[in-house]
């Protein structure tokens, strides 16, 4: 598998019509509360406390593996790490810790109830935060090396054209470790030039456009 | 004197003329290109031909070698500019070519380790403006009806008086084009005091989005202090729609960010949880980090 496939939603995930519903199913009251105050703010969603095992509903919300088969985000503070994805099976579809925020709570919500997995969520910085790797998605392959932060930054400034030398001023680096920078990421790219590693680094999300 | 061998010399001496402002770049173990001097100290070369090197070896229309070094590259409009310290780069301004339609004569000079190199046909195609694969408006299509050798990609095309039609390059399947003289001028004059193109900026990551209604990306990163950010694009938004027009890919997002739309305002159509929504965004400038 490589990194450039175009991600194609599993087969329950038309998106639903209308509101989503969400079910939190999760036995630490407080834990509970404050999931369903994260997102009582968004007239997108429904959200209900599960008392029943939430097969009506189009996300359910857990702090264990629940018993309906239904695309599961589940909150936990020990395996969030995108590693520990598999270990829940196949419905689950992301973990987050309970520190989660309202913006990266609400933006899993809606991408699992498109029928996407989430891997690699940063915890409570979400994914919009520039020191976060990448939000990844569960149709790269495990096999694509990633970027260092720092090949990261260097990849973004290529796209924006820019010579050994801009790359070397503006992370403040010398022009010799800028140009090994830009060679290992053309390498862990697979890239033949600059170009195309800003092709790729766009097809890939690994660059903010 | 023959007619034809009148025709011959005028050829030879429009090439002569050319080749006097066309240098060789050699650049490392890459294949040579060809360079032009714009302004004194200052050669435009294409962005493509230069390859990763920075600092290269040139053969100046004396003879005489001199180093060039980077002074600034523009992917979207592939043009470079080198800065060179030497005698022989003093030259007066380029005279651009009036008017220019298919059927005109061009004529390519480059500049190879044996000399000058030349190609002659036609304007093949002459259009008006258009956006390379980064997004960079090119000010006109034109494309030529002869056999451009690769040591010559970045030399200059001229026409039938001797006038500056603009920088050989390549284009889809190695066919021969014109970057135009007005776009040479405008990206090498910014490029000449800021050493890079500003480009548009959202500030969100995406991934390609396919499904039965259409394709579109889907947000997957926001830039805290991005104008998607600001606008209100999330993390899970489907863009499907650029001011009206379908989003087809990833790519066709960064292709609409160009230069010039920095600071423009676009319709962005998102789906959102299966519901349609316009969101207006100011497009920033990307970025130095």
């Amino acid at each position: 598998m490589t990194g450039d496939q175009t991600m194609i939603p599993a087969g329950d995930c038309a998106a639903p019509r209308g509101k989503i519903v969400v079910c939190v199913v999760i036995s630490d009251p407080v834990l509970a509360k404050r999931m369903v105050s994260l997102l009582s703010g968004d007239n997108r969603l429904k959200v209900r406390l599960g008392l029943d095992d939430g097969h009506d509903s189009h996300v359910i919300l857990a702090d264990r593996l629940p018993a309906s088969p239904r695309p599961t985000i589940i909150i936990d503070d020990h395996h969030h790490d995108e590693r520990d994805l598999g270990r829940w099976g196949d419905d689950v579809r992301a973990v987050l810790p309970s520190t989660v925020d309202e913006d990266l709570l609400r933006a899993a919500v809606m991408m699992v109830a498109a029928g996407f997995t989430i891997v690699g969520a940063d915890g409570p910085r979400g994914f919009s935060d520039e020191d976060a790797e990448p939000a990844r998605l569960s149709d790269i392959g495990d096999d694509q090396m990633t970027l260092t932060p720092r090949e990261t930054a260097v990849l973004s400034l290529l796209a924006h054209g820019a010579s050994n030398k801009v790359v070397a001023r503006e992370l403040e680096i010398s022009v010799h470790t800028a140009k090994f920078h830009v060679a290992s990421v053309l390498a862990k790219l697979k890239a033949r030039n600059r170009s195309d590693a800003v092709a790729i680094g766009i097809r890939r999300g690994l660059i903010l456009l | 004197m023959t007619n034809l061998s009148q025709f011959s010399d005028a050829m030879q001496a429009l090439v002569d003329k050319a080749s006097r402002r066309v240098v060789a770049i050699n650049a490392g173990d890459r294949d040579a290109a060809s360079g032009i001097l714009w302004r004194s100290g200052l050669i435009v070369t294409a962005d493509e031909a230069l390859g990763e090197e920075e600092d290269v070896e040139l053969t100046m229309p004396d003879g005489g070698t001199a180093t060039g070094t980077l002074a600034g590259r523009d992917p979207s409009s592939d043009i470079a500019l080198l800065r060179v310290e030497a005698q022989a780069a003093t030259v007066e301004s380029l005279k651009a070519a009036s008017i220019m339609k298919s059927g005109h004569l061009a004529i390519a000079v480059g500049r190879g380790s044996n000399g000058e190199i030349a190609a002659s046909g036609i304007v093949k195609e002459c259009g008006g403006s258009w956006r390379s694969w980064a997004g960079g408006l090119i000010d006109r299509r034109i494309l030529l009806d002869l056999d451009l050798d690769s040591r010559a990609h970045g030399g200059a095309v001229v026409d039938a008086d001797g006038n500056f039609i603009g920088l050989a390059a390549f284009g889809p399947r190695n066919r021969a084009l014109v970057i135009p003289a007005e776009t040479v001028d405008r990206i090498a004059e910014a490029l000449a005091v800021k050493g890079s193109i500003a480009r548009g900026y959202l500030g969100v990551a995406l991934r390609p989005f396919w499904r039965r209604r259409g394709t579109g990306a889907v947000v997957v990163k926001v830039d805290a202090d991005g104008p998607a950010k600001r606008a209100g694009v999330h993390v899970g938004d489907v863009l499907t729609a650029w001011s009206g027009e379908p989003i087809r890919d990833v790519h066709d997002v960064f292709r609409r960010l160009g230069p010039d739309t920095v600071g423009s305002t676009v319709t962005l159509d998102v789906t959102r949880a299966n519901q349609p929504a316009s969101i207006e965004v100011v497009v920033g400038e990307r970025p130095h980090r």
